[in-house]
């Protein structure tokens, strides 16, 4: 009875006006962020605590010979020293795969990798004792660029292959594309490793809770992954630990990875040995050390076209350096290489992505998930082409965007047109013909100064497709007050999108956003949502928020319609009223009445995504249930004596699918572009032999205020999509995309010379135009 | 060491140790959370607090230093009622993504808000220049930023 | 680093005198002490662990180190003034000023960072230092052995030989002082920094943040170049190209040594540019 009201509910709500969907307004928690409330972990931390610190390895690869702990452990203000022989459970860290000791034994594989933990009293204690945990190695031969870690007899970091993951795609004859192509070129492009880099580095604050349970605060975005974790670390029975999200300073992907799970294991360790309360935080250089970072990428694109412009064939090989433990290497060459044509119909299609590791610092999950790199090489390309073609950028992707009907690299059939939405309202809103002939006027009259227009789309598989169990719950329920409480395991961690969640369930039962609250995900009241990740949160999420509230509804309904002597399904749900037949109750009388009855209102909300399938042998299918589309324009200014790249004006359409909360699109949409527009022009971890020699915001820069572009002009598309909540598609990962490929584009334009590297420093378009000028 | 100094208004006499920064005394000894810490060595800006009305960072001072001035926090930025018509703007233009730096952002405001409330673009991105946000809301500050100035 | 509030940096003594000659004696008894003026750049080396000294002497009660007068063309700038009040007192007299404020990397830090502290770092990142060297800057130091006043230019090429208190920089004041960098993210250190002043007839003053490796300096060859030909178009460009093969910076993560070799030479261009018009 209660589930064909929810269905008929579902129909209601789809088929009339919004009231709160796509409506501005403000997020659920902005009024505690501008008084400086949100209380972030190391907020949470009272009294005496104890503190831990890791020792790290000072080489990128050797065996360890002997750890002597006995200089750390005499000294004052030490409680413990603890090396792998300690831990109690298993010596297990990878978040996904196991090929990651929480402590070295054996063999260190990176700088940085921990060895030692140190728990002191202050500190200070720890820090300094850390120094002396004396750590003999044997080193090893380092090696750091992942073509010489392919090689037969290249030293092995761990033991097994370096090529981690052999990714195909086989579609159609790719060898007879390029001989009926009339022009056919190759080129091969390089990403670098930057760091997701959020505000608030990895912490963990852990104490000991009545009958024995270890409670740890933790900045987080997956909340099961690291209690799921710990508890083997611990080796402890799943209820003698509970995992909290604290507020969170920021996740773009590292936050979901490896390292959440390491703080929390110190933090853990040592309240397991002690007792006590114990914190553990990573210094900024730790963080930027250890933290997963974006993969590096070498991609060389061989494309074949006909004269007319339309693509033959595509032949991508992409090398993706993920360091020295795989942490989501391999899915990230996954998504990767589905994307490597870019948002294109190529008939033929040939690629090879190889995960490779080696002694670097590893590389995960970083916003974007390997769709910046393949993006930035196809996108190049494809402008490579279209200039030996004699076509302008925007007629070489008319010819061959996916429009509906259109068969992607996995031959999977496309079935809207966000895409050519997208382009169509960026070319217009950027005033693409205009500033065409304006960028040559001024490029006419000036020697130095040199303007550029440059173009960049995308297609983004949504949420984790072939990369995991794409599945949500939430757990609403309403108080005596009325009030309706959502709790789910997904995080907040900056996206907005547990917002979104609460919009849903407002929406749903006709209340204002304000009478819904979010409470903190916390392992002892939500079973496990799956992973903040993949954007995935208002897409899946909301669904499992629109199921709860579904569910409430129709209990609620049925209460209601006693009251008012109607049928459930006719009533109507607004502005905190129940109507139905010209009579009304309020939202809180009928409320009662539940409360009155023993009537229940707690639900569990639940959805799982549509299974994908592919076949692995070709990567031939359809891995993604829906696609997000978008369209990049960036228009630079290139200082041709300086090298210094200015953005000048970004124009950006995203086919959002249905937008939940428009307000918090636009600042994800400019967040996201700025974020982008580092990875461009700036940002650089740098390994020297192995060592990251600018674990530091001044040698390792990121955008400012002042690198901010005079205007982003964000455009919202809507084309609804098959598997999201009111049809929204995937959009928290999206903005950070583009950037690189469209202002690349743009230089280009202005200085003739496509760079293939990243990132654009001015030393590099000076060492670029230099060249080109000899 | 004792430090003698006003945080909103209200006198503070602290015992500090000659190595205590004034982010350490304003977070621990004090409860000014909101002072938030994201590299220690005055790169992010997360730390900012207006020390007699003008932005610094607290993690590069100490906090016997401090004697004698007066400080301000977010928290005592509104009037104890009302917001601050900043922290109201940066509400209305969706300026909050994790919140991590919003506390600098509007302090670095405020001090130019109170100093020159006409500010154009440049100069309101030159003062955001210290305050790193990752999440890039550097717009909507501005945003913010303009929407109080027209009043 | 402590994230949570605590103490981030490791246990010191400090030393607070009232007078420059309790300061003096301190200096003197206290062999293994420094001078900590505002500690914007000390407390950031011992929160990395980089700096040993542990103990310090701080002089923010030396009040009369926080004065700026003028005087015929000529100013005189207390150690402790921040880099803040001395760019915005002498802004109208000094155009460099203006754009050493606007190219501040983190702006906050000015509010802090004290002209001293700059002069005692002597390193590329102090953008103060190349303005005031083309300034002729000459600094007075209080020592057991009474003032002794040092040129800018000497105490970058050897400090001036004993332990001493920078109590004053005396710098002229010159309408046609211009100064351009070149940086990236808030990056204290930048890709190249150039200040460049007009003496009349007398010349031009030229000076760059890393004229050997990482230490600012003045550079001769296109000063004598430049006193010797009138500032036409052909002039400016080879005195930018002088300025290429003058200096000889150092490579680091932000830039190689010939990127800031060229851009030394284009801002130099891009000033003396200006100083025609």
């Amino acid at each position: 009875m209660s589930e064909e009201i929810a269905r008929r509910f579902r129909e209601i709500l789809e088929a009339r006006e919004f009231l709160i969907v796509g409506k501005k307004v403000a997020r659920v928690d902005a009024l505690d962020a501008v008084l400086g409330k949100p209380l972030y972990t190391a907020d949470l931390v009272s009294g005496k605590t104890l503190y831990v610190k890791a020792v790290r390895s000072k080489i990128p690869h050797g065996y360890i010979r002997k750890i002597d702990t006995s200089p750390a452990a005499s000294r004052q203000g030490i409680v413990k020293v603890l090396t792998h022989r300690d831990i109690p459970g298993v010596n297990d860290a990878g978040s996904l795969i196991s090929d990651r000791p929480l402590l070295a034994y054996e063999k260190v594989r990176h700088i940085g990798e921990a060895v030692a933990l140190v728990v002191g009293e202050s500190l200070e204690a720890a820090e300094e004792a850390a120094d002396h945990v004396e750590v003999d190695y044997d080193p090893l031969p380092v090696v750091t660029n992942p073509r010489d870690a392919m090689k037969p007899g290249a030293p092995r970091i761990q033991d097994r292959d370096n090529i981690v993951t052999h990714f195909k795609i086989r579609k159609g004859d790719v060898e007879k594309g390029f001989k009926e192509s009339d022009v056919v070129i190759e080129r091969t492009y390089r990403t670098q490793f930057i760091t997701g880099l959020p505000l608030e580095t990895e912490i963990a604050y852990s104490f000991l809770e009545e009958g024995g349970r270890i409670t740890c605060i933790v900045s987080t975005q997956n909340l099961y992954d690291v209690y799921n974790k710990v508890v083997k670390i611990l080796g402890v029975p799943g209820e003698k630990l509970r995992v909290i999200q604290a507020a969170t300073g920021g996740g773009f992907g590292p936050k979901s990875d490896e390292t959440p799970i390491d703080v929390a294991a110190y933090a853990c360790l040592a309240t397991y040995f002690t007792g006590k309360p114990a914190l553990a935080a990573f210094s900024r250089s730790e963080a930027m050390t250890v933290q997963c970072k974006r993969h590096p990428f070498e991609i060389t694109n061989m494309v074949g076209a006909r004269n007319d412009g339309k693509l033959l064939a595509w032949r991508s090989t992409l090398i993706e350096d993920t360091g020295a433990y795989i942490s989501k290497g391999h899915l990230v060459i996954g998504r990767a290489t589905f994307h490597c044509t870019g948002p294109y119909e190529v008939p033929n299609v040939w690629a090879d992505g190889y995960c490779v590791l080696t002694n670097n610092t590893m590389a995960g999950s970083t916003r974007g998930f390997g769709a910046p790199q393949a993006h930035f090489a196809a996108e190049m390309v494809l402008n490579e082409l279209a200039e030996e073609l004699g076509l302008s950028p925007l007629e070489i992707r008319e010819i061959n965007m996916l429009r509906p009907g259109s068969l992607t690299a996995t031959s999977q059939k496309i079935e809207d047109d966000g895409l050519l939405k997208c382009y169509q309202r960026a070319v217009e809103a950027s005033e693409w013909e205009k500033r065409v002939r304006e960028i040559r006027e001024f490029n006419r009259a000036n020697k130095v100064l040199k303007k550029g227009i440059g173009i960049a789309m995308l297609y983004h598989g949504n949420t984790l497709g072939p990369e995991g169990d794409d599945f949500a719950t939430v757990i609403t329920y309403v108080e005596r007050d009325g009030k309706v409480v959502v709790q789910t395991g997904l995080t907040e961690y900056g996206t907005g999108a547990l917002t979104s969640l609460a919009i849903v369930t407002a929406e749903t039962l006709g209340l204002p956003l304000s009478m819904v609250k979010l409470e903190r995900p916390d392992t002892a009241a939500v079973p496990n949502a799956g992973p903040t990740v993949a954007s995935r949160t208002t897409v899946i999420g909301g669904q499992a928020a629109l199921d709860a509230a579904l569910k409430i509804r129709a209990t609620v309904a049925q209460v209601a319609a006693k009251m008012l002597s109607a049928n459930p399904a006719d009533l109507e749900f607004r502005d905190g009223l129940v109507k139905a037949n010209g009579r009304t109750v309020t939202w809180n009388e009928v409320v009662n009445q539940c409360f009155e009855e023993n009537i229940s209102l707690r639900v569990v909300g639940y959805y799982i995504a549509p299974p994908t399938k592919w076949d692995p042998e070709t990567g031939q299918g359809a891995p993604y249930n829906q696609y997000t589309y978008g369209a990049l324009v960036a228009e630079v200014t290139v200082d041709t004596e300086t090298g210094v790249v200015k953005v000048d004006r970004l124009t950006a359409a995203y086919d959002v699918g249905r937008a939940i909360n428009p307000l918090g699109l636009v600042a994800v949409y400019e967040g996201g572009s700025i974020m982008g527009q580092g990875y461009a022009l700036m940002e650089k971890i740098v390994h020297d032999d192995g060592v990251v020699i600018n674990p530091n915001l001044h040698t390792y820069v990121i955008p400012t205020a002042s690198d901010t572009p005079d205007e982003i002009r964000s455009i919202i598309v809507e084309v609804k999509g098959s598997m999201g909540v009111f049809g929204a598609k995937a959009m928290g990962e999206i903005p950070v995309v583009l950037p690189a490929a469209s202002i690349a584009a743009a230089v280009a334009n202005a200085t003739g010379i496509y760079i293939r590297e990243l990132p654009l420093t001015p030393q590099r378009v000076l060492e670029e135009l230099h060249k080109s000028r000899q | 060491m004792k430090a003698e100094f006003m945080v909103n208004d209200v006198k503070y006499v602290v015992e500090v140790e000659p190595n205590e920064r004034l982010s350490d005394v304003l977070r621990r000894k004090l409860g000014f959370v909101s002072v938030k810490e994201g590299c220690g060595v005055g790169d992010c800006g997360l730390c900012i607090v207006l020390l007699d009305g003008k932005p610094v960072n607290s993690c590069l001072m100490l906090a016997y230093q401090a004697s004698g001035h007066r400080i301000t926090t977010v928290e005592g930025m509104g009037d104890g009622t009302r917001l601050h018509p900043l922290q109201q703007a940066f509400i209305d233009v969706g300026a909050v993504q994790c919140g991590f730096c919003i506390p600098a952002a509007l302090l670095v405001l405020k001090h130019l808000h109170d100093t020159k409330p006409d500010a154009d673009r440049e100069e309101v991105r030159h003062a955001l220049r210290s305050v790193l946000c990752r999440c890039g809301s550097y717009i909507r500050f501005e945003e913010a930023f303009k929407q109080v100035s027209r009043r | 680093m402590s994230m949570q509030g605590y103490l981030g940096i490791p246990r010191i003594e400090v030393m607070i005198p009232s007078s420059v000659e309790e300061a003096l004696n301190l200096l003197q008894t206290h062999p293994d002490a420094e001078i900590l003026a505002a500690g914007t750049h000390i407390i950031t080396q011992l929160t990395l662990g980089a700096k040993r000294t542990r103990k310090y002497i701080d002089i923010n009660n030396l009040h009369h180190l926080r004065k700026i007068s003028h005087h015929k063309g000529v100013a005189t700038v207390g150690s402790l003034v921040t880099h803040q009040e001395l760019a915005s007192t002498l802004i109208n007299h000094v155009p460099a000023f203006t754009t050493f404020l606007q190219k501040y990397s983190s702006p906050a830090v000015a509010n802090r960072a004290t002209v001293g502290g700059s002069i005692m770092l002597r390193s590329a990142g102090e953008d103060l230092i190349p303005i005031l060297l083309t300034l002729d800057a000459e600094l007075s130091f209080a020592t057991p052995e009474g003032v002794k006043n040092v040129p800018l230019t000497a105490f970058l090429a050897g400090g001036f030989g004993g332990r001493g208190l920078l109590q004053t920089i005396s710098f002229k004041l010159n309408g046609s002082c211009f100064f351009d960098k070149l940086w990236m993210g808030v990056s204290r250190i930048p890709l190249i920094s150039v200040a460049v002043s007009s003496e009349g007839d007398n010349g031009v003053r030229v000076a760059v943040s890393h004229k050997d490796g990482s230490t600012p300096g003045r550079v001769a060859t296109v000063e004598k170049f430049l006193s010797t030909h009138v500032l036409s178009e052909e002039v400016v460009e080879k005195a930018s190209r002088l300025m290429m093969d003058s200096i000889n910076p150092e490579s680091d993560v932000l830039a190689s040594s010939w990127y800031r070799r060229r851009v030394a030479g284009v801002l130099l261009k891009r000033l003396l540019q200006n100083l025609r018009r």
